[in-house]
């Protein structure tokens, strides 16, 4: 196991350092560097200044040197400024992450325990009037634009209905219920953006489960169907889904970012595209580091629960 | 056996699927409307990109029958274009991936040993990442800065530049059921005739297992166009997708949000465009996956 796991966070730490070189490299690309910047706010600026300032900044010099040095810099912890923010690049990602975890984890929840019963239902009834309704609420569920989805829950329950704000997030110190009522919208964007993929992923893993013999001798020896569903098959069948769920973090992440978006939720998915909009490249690329390095973590984590599950995955072995 | 008739039996098992031959159609219709589109705008006197402040958000009318957005324009006659960018994008884009997944989920499942570990931790590293922002920092990348200026400006490079970095990140699901369903393949007498007769490795995959994999590659390529149109959409309304004046579903939502109050039919019929194209695919895609899988039902 602990070789295993110790080859698994090598290959993280090697997918993390060929994105930072690679978001380095395409950043660089983006318009209006610090220079550009600096040119359109005073005219007066010439190009010999101009020239005397990228020599200044390092600019000038080749792109994997100038890597390097943010590399060396970033791994001693100088993450540098954000533009926007006018803080520590540190700072700004804090709080956002906080944001992101308090959207993300009621959505994650709430998404996964109606997954479970679903799609035991739709695999313990396959081929059944049921088993079809659930499949159709399913491919409802994974054709939604979240975009368009978040757009709509604000048309019905803040514009019609009144009921919930538009976006945001509550103010400091505000009692619990007021966050709530900030919460409802964007989590249940989010929810309902992930639920129909997952009732696939778990229909899908239980009728594989259901399929094995050691289903049929626990029939046989008489185990309530309710037991042999609940316990014998789902156990078996979860090894698979907690997998898939952590392959899937990265696709919960974007489906945050665009829910982020749309309902002004101050988190990373928001913060990350802010950044690369506004030209705060310091932000952007550690920010999309931080969130490329939790999400391989859960990965990891999603692959030592997996060892958990099924004991017949033992040291060494690769799943 | 002829090659006939495991395809006329998937074409039967296929036509039992009402809820597939339905998508079929809708996608017909679709088609048919995208590519009708000038005629639509000549035949209701209406330009898809003049901007009229005069006649902002009107309602639907004789003349505008699906009425106006926040600049003026005929909704409808742009909702007809945007089913052109969505179409092209989504087409291109799934087989620009299916083909990377292909080559890659091939190589995988033929080579075997420790080539198919490498290309497939290669493979989950890709899927595990986190597509939407490394999209955005792909589609933030100012084209003045790679290409030379009159490739940058124009419109093709920006629909080609989408379809790119879709492609770029959307192979992964195609790889992972390639290289499963070539790893039945390969042990098979017909591949091992082929290799005992001398053929080469490059030969064997692509003259002999490719052609067995079609049924798979169609169903993957079906069900990535839905995916592809819906990431084409979401980068198009964040305003890195496709630009203005060029219509598309996402694009037309980008100020959705601000006029839902005074306007939600403009926040409403793009999203239902693009939801019922991609549900079209997907159900379509799972139609033909039963189909071609003599195991179903």
């Amino acid at each position: 196991m602990t070789r295993f796991l110790l080859a698994r966070l090598a290959q993280s730490v090697v997918v993390l350092l060929v994105i930072s070189y690679l978001s380095y490299v395409l950043m660089g690309l983006m318009p209006g560097d610090p220079i550009d910047l600096l040119v359109g706010a005073d005219p007066a600026v010439s190009a010999a200044d101009v020239e005397r300032l990228r020599a200044l900044q390092g600019l000038d010099r080749p792109i994997h040197e100038r890597y390097w040095s943010w590399l060396t810099a970033a791994l001693g912890g100088e993450l540098g400024h954000s533009r926007l923010y006018s803080t520590p690049v540190l700072d700004a990602v804090g709080a956002a992450l906080a944001n992101t975890a308090l959207l993300l984890l009621p959505a994650l929840a709430v998404s996964v325990a109606i997954a479970l019963p679903l799609g035991v239902l739709a695999a313990y009834r396959a081929g059944t009037a049921v088993d079809r309704l659930v499949n159709v609420l399913a491919f409802v569920g994974i054709s939604l634009p979240q975009f368009w989805l978040g757009l709509l829950l604000i048309l019905v329950f803040a514009v019609v209905l009144g009921w919930l704000p538009a976006g945001g997030i509550a103010r400091e110190g505000a009692p619990a219920a007021e966050h709530v009522r900030y919460l409802v919208l964007p989590a249940a964007t989010l929810m309902l953006g992930t639920v129909g993929g997952y009732v696939r992923y778990v229909r899908a893993a239980m009728i594989e489960a259901l399929r094995q013999d050691y289903i049929r001798s626990a029939r046989a020896r008489g185990a309530r169907p309710a037991r042999v569903i609940w316990v014998h098959a789902l156990r078996n069948a979860l090894t698979p889904f907690v997998t898939i769920l952590g392959l899937d973090l990265g696709l919960l992440f974007s489906g945050a970012l665009v829910t982020e978006t749309v309902f002004a939720w101050p988190g990373m998915g928001r913060l990350i595209f802010e950044a690369v909009i506004g030209n705060d490249y310091n932000l952007a690329l550690v920010a999309l580091l931080i969130a490329t390095g939790l999400i391989l973590l859960g990965n990891l984590l999603a692959d030592l629960c997996h060892g958990w599950l099924d004991p017949r995955i033992r040291a060494g072995a690769a799943p | 056996m002829t090659a006939g008739a495991p395809l006329a039996l998937a074409l039967r098992r296929f036509g039992r699927q009402r809820l597939a031959v339905g998508a079929l159609i809708v996608l017909a219709v679709l088609i048919l409307l995208a590519a009708a589109a000038p005629l639509v705008e000549a035949a209701l006197g209406v330009d898809a990109t003049a901007v009229d402040l005069s006649a902002r958000m009107r309602p639907p009318s004789a003349e505008h029958w699906l009425g106006t957005d926040e600049l003026g324009r005929d909704v409808l006659v742009r909702l007809l274009y945007g089913a052109r960018v969505s179409l092209f994008v989504g087409l291109t884009a799934a087989v620009a991936a299916t083909v990377i997944g292909t080559v890659v989920g091939l190589t995988s499942g033929y080579l075997g040993g420790r080539a198919d570990a490498v290309l497939m931790r290669f493979t989950d590293s890709v899927l595990a990442l986190p597509a939407l922002p490394l999209l955005i920092v792909l589609a933030a990348v100012d084209l003045d800065k790679v290409l030379p200026a009159p490739l940058a400006g124009s419109e093709l490079t920006g629909l080609l530049r989408i379809v790119l970095i879709v492609a770029l990140l959307g192979w992964t699901t195609v790889a992972r059921l390639v290289r499963s369903a070539s790893l039945a393949l390969v042990r098979q007498d017909f591949v091992l005739a082929a290799a005992g007769a001398g053929a080469g490795a490059l030969g064997i995959m692509f003259r002999h297992v490719l052609p067995n994999l079609l049924s798979p590659i169609v169903v993957a390529v079906t069900l990535s166009i839905g995916q592809v149109i819906l990431l084409e959409s979401v980068l198009s309304f964040l305003g890195l997708g496709i630009q203005p004046p060029m219509a598309s579903w996402g694009n037309m939502l980008t100020n959705a949000q601000e006029i839902v109050w005074e306007a939600p039919r403009l926040a409403v019929l793009p999203g239902l465009f693009i939801f019922v194209t991609v549900i079209a695919f997907n159900v379509l895609g799972d139609g033909l996956q039963d189909a071609f899988d003599p195991r179903a039902e």
